[in-house]
C-alpha cells in the first residue's frame, strides 16, 4: 500500500455519512486503509500493520486506549438523551481489555426535545460518537491490540458532584427535560470541550503520521460539536450562559488553569474557547482524568468510578 | 453607543486580544440589543502581544505556514470588513513581507468605518465579531512565529471580495451574489461565511503531515481547531434558517466539489440517513473531518478546476 503524505488515509469518498450501526470490522478496515474488504481482513488477521505497528506503552496505543474510553463516556451519554438506551443495546462491540461495566443512568433517559434544531443536533453527535467509538476500537485492532473495553460508567452520582462543585445545586439530571433542553445541553456542555482539548493534547505526545491525522480529524469534528452545543446554551440566554460558566470555573480548578472559558467575555459571545492567540486549548492526560474522574490526580471516580479501562 | 468601548474588549493576558480598533457597545445579558450599525476606528494603543515560541522551521514547515497565512488574510479581511468596515491594514495589522503586496476589492460605495454587513440577530454579529478577532489574531499569530524563526512571512496579496462571489455565486445558482447585501437578513453573509470555514479546516488537517516539526504541525492543529468552532457556528446558524437556507448550503457544497474534490463539501442536510436530518459536521463515515491537498484549496479560493489564478486572489497567493 503506497501511502502519501498528501493523501489522507481516512477520506471516505461518499457525499454523505451513514449512520453507523452494526458494522463489520472489514468494512471498517477497509473504510480506514483504502483496502478491499478481503485486504482488510487480511491485515486484520496478520496483525501485522502497514499501519503502526505499535507496541505496548507506545504513546500511540495509550492515546487511543484514553480516546477509546472517552468516546465510551460521550456515545453512552447522547444515546441514552437521543434513544433511551446505551450503545451496547445499540450494537456496538464494548468488549475487549479490562473490566467491562454498564452504565448507571437515571429509570428515565429519553429527552423530549422542545427544539427540533437541537434533537436533530443531539442525534447527528449520537451518531458521531458512536463512529468514533468503533473507528478507534478497529485502529487498535489494525494495530494488532484488543480494545480497551467499556469501563463502568456513572451518568448519575457523577453529575451532581459536577453540579455541586460548579455550585448549582447538589443534584443535576441531563435528562431531565421538563424545563426544555437546557439540562441535556449543560450535560454535553461538561464534556465537549473536554473532548477537544484532549485530542489537541494528545497529538503532540505522538509521532505517527497516521494516527496524527486521524486524532486531528476526531479532534476537528468534536471541535464542531462543542461549538454547536455551547451556541444553543448561548441563545438560551444569561441564566444559562451563567450556568455554563460555573461549569467552566469548575473544570478550571481541576483541569488546568485558564484553559477553560464560559460562553461570554466582556459583554460578547464566546463561543471559541481559546488563547490570545486564537488557538484551542491542550489538555495532558491526567488534567483530562481529573476532570472526568471529578478529582485532581483521583484514579478512579465521577464519570468513571473504577477507572477507565487500561490494558 | 458606548464610545469608551476598547474598554470593553480589552482582555486578560490569558484571554483573547481586543480588537482595538472597534467601537462596539457592550451587549447586556439578558436580551441581545441591536448593536449600532456604526463602528468607530479608536488610536489604538500599543497592544501587548503573546511572546511567540521560537520555532525551528524547515523550508517545507514556512511554505505551509505562509501558505495559511495567505488563506487568513483572506477570512481576516472579510470578516473585517463586513463587521468593521476597516481590513487589516487599517486595524493596524502588519501585512507587509515577501512576494507582492495587494489591496482589497470592495464593493461599489463601501465607505471606510461602515461595516459592509447591517446585521439582523443581534447573536449572528456577536459571532462574527468573535470570529474576526479571532482571524486577526491567526494572521498576526503565522507572522509571529514565522518572524520568531528568523523567516519573513509573506504579504497580504491582492483580495477580491466582490468578483469572487459573484463567480462562486454563478456556480451554485446565484446571480450576482454578495456576502454583503443585507437584503434578506443575514443569509449572505451567513453563506459567504460558509463557503470559507470548512475549507480552512480541511486545509490545515491535510497539511499536518507534511509538517517536519513537531511544535510547528502543534500550531496547526490549534488553528485548525478554533476553524471548526467557526465552520460549525456558521453552519449551524444556516441550518438554523431552515430550508432555503439549506437548499443554498448544498448549492455551494456541490459547487466547491466540483473545484476542491468530489464529496469534501457537504450540505446542512442528511440526505442519506433517514434517521438524522442535521449534518453540521462535514465527515466520513468514520465522524472525521476531511482533509484537502494544497492543490485542492487553491482550486477552490482560485475558483478554478485547473487552479488557475484568480477568485478570491486576482494574483494568486504569495508564496
Amino acid at each position: 500500500m503506497n501511502i502519501t503524505d498528501s493523501e489522507s488515509l481516512f477520506i471516505k469518498k461518499t457525499n454523505r455519512r451513514r449512520a453507523l450501526k452494526t458494522l463489520s470490522l472489514t468494512a471498517l478496515a477497509a473504510a480506514v486503509f483504502k483496502l478491499t474488504p478481503a485486504e482488510g481482513q487480511e491485515l486484520i488477521n496478520s496483525k501485522s500493520l502497514a499501519l503502526p505497528a505499535f507496541e505496548f506503552g507506545d504513546p500511540s496505543l495509550a492515546v487511543i486506549d484514553l480516546a477509546l474510553n472517552l468516546e465510551y463516556l460521550e456515545a453512552n451519554f447522547y444515546s441514552y438523551a437521543t434513544t433511551g438506551m446505551g450503545i451496547a443495546s445499540q450494537g456496538v462491540d464494548i468488549t475487549g481489555r479490562g473490566k467491562q461495566g454498564t452504565v448507571n443512568v437515571p429509570s428515565t433517559t429519553q429527552v423530549n426535545f422542545t427544539n427540533p434544531s437541537i434533537a436533530a443536533y443531539a442525534a447527528e453527535i449520537t451518531a458521531d460518537e458512536i463512529a468514533h467509538v468503533n473507528f478507534l476500537r478497529a485502529v487498535a485492532k489494525a494495530g494488532g491490540h484488543t480494545p480497551v473495553a467499556q469501563p463502568s460508567i456513572d451518568l448519575v452520582n457523577s453529575f451532581n458532584t459536577a453540579a455541586a462543585a460548579a455550585g448549582l445545586g447538589s443534584a443535576f439530571n441531563p435528562f431531565e427535560d421538563s424545563a426544555g433542553d437546557l439540562n441535556f445541553l449543560l450535560g454535553a456542555f461538561i464534556f465537549e470541550d473536554v473532548g477537544v482539548t484532549a485530542y489537541h493534547g494528545a497529538i503532540s505526545t505522538i509521532s505517527d503520521k497516521i494516527i496524527i491525522t486521524a486524532a486531528a480529524g476526531i479532534m476537528g469534528t468534536e471541535a464542531y460539536h462543542a461549538a454547536n452545543i455551547r451556541n444553543e446554551i448561548y441563545k438560551l440566554g444569561a441564566a444559562a450562559v451563567s450556568a455554563a460558566d460555573a461549569i467552566s470555573i469548575a473544570r478550571n480548578s481541576l483541569g488546568g488553569e485558564g484553559v477553560d472559558q464560559g460562553l461570554q467575555f466582556a459583554g460578547l459571545s464566546n463561543l471559541v474557547p481559546a488563547d490570545s492567540n486564537a488557538i484551542v486549548f491542550s489538555r495532558t492526560a491526567q488534567l483530562v482524568s481529573n476532570i472526568v474522574y471529578l478529582g485532581v490526580n483521583a484514579k478512579k471516580g465521577g464519570f468513571f468510578p473504577e477507572g477507565m479501562s487500561k490494558r | 453607543m458606548n464610545n469608551n468601548d476598547n474598554a470593553v474588549l480589552a482582555g486578560k493576558p490569558n484571554r483573547r486580544q481586543a480588537m482595538r480598533t472597534m467601537g462596539i457597545s457592550a451587549l447586556g445579558l439578558a436580551t441581545f440589543g441591536a448593536l449600532s450599525a456604526k463602528a468607530q476606528i479608536a488610536i489604538s494603543a500599543s497592544e501587548t502581544t503573546s511572546p511567540f515560541p521560537v520555532l525551528t522551521l524547515s523550508k517545507t514547515d514556512l511554505s505551509i505556514l505562509n501558505f495559511a497565512l495567505n488563506l487568513e488574510y483572506l477570512e481576516a479581511n472579510y470578516y473585517a470588513y463586513a463587521t468593521t468596515g476597516f481590513g487589516l491594514g487599517d486595524q493596524g495589522v502588519d501585512i507587509t513581507g515577501t512576494g507582492t503586496q495587494g489591496t482589497v476589492i470592495l464593493p461599489q460605495g463601501a465607505v471606510a468605518g461602515t461595516p459592509l454587513v447591517t446585521f439582523n440577530d443581534p447573536a449572528v454579529q456577536q459571532y462574527a465579531l468573535e470570529i474576526t478577532r479571532d482571524e486577526i489574531e491567526h494572521v498576526k499569530f503565522l507572522r509571529g512565529i514565522i518572524l520568531a524563526a528568523g523567516k519573513t512571512p509573506v504579504a497580504q496579496p491582492a483580495i477580491d471580495l466582490v468578483n469572487s462571489f459573484v463567480g462562486a455565486g454563478n456556480a451554485a445558482g446565484v446571480s450576482n451574489f454578495s456576502p454583503f447585501a443585507s437584503s434578506n437578513g443575514d443569509l449572505n453573509f451567513l453563506l459567504g461565511s460558509y463557503l470559507f470555514e470548512d475549507v480552512g479546516v480541511t486545509a490545515y488537517h491535510g497539511a499536518l503531515t507534511s509538517f517536519s516539526n513537531a511544535k510547528s504541525r502543534g500550531a496547526a492543529v490549534g488553528i485548525m481547531g478554533t476553524e471548526a468552532y467557526h465552520a460549525s457556528i456558521i453552519r449551524s446558524q444556516l441550518y438554523d434558517l431552515g430550508s432555503t437556507a439549506q437548499a443554498y448550503a448544498l448549492a455551494i457544497a456541490n459547487a466547491i466539489n466540483t473545484l476542491g474534490g468530489a464529496g469534501i463539501a457537504q450540505g446542512l442536510v442528511n440526505t442519506s440517513d433517514t434517521t438524522l436530518t442535521s449534518n453540521i459536521v462535514p465527515a466520513d463515515s468514520n465522524a472525521m473531518v476531511f482533509t484537502r491537498t494544497t492543490q485542492q484549496v487553491l482550486n477552490i479560493v482560485y475558483l478554478s478546476p485547473s487552479g488557475a489564478k484568480g477568485g478570491f486572489f486576482p494574483n494568486g497567493i504569495n508564496a
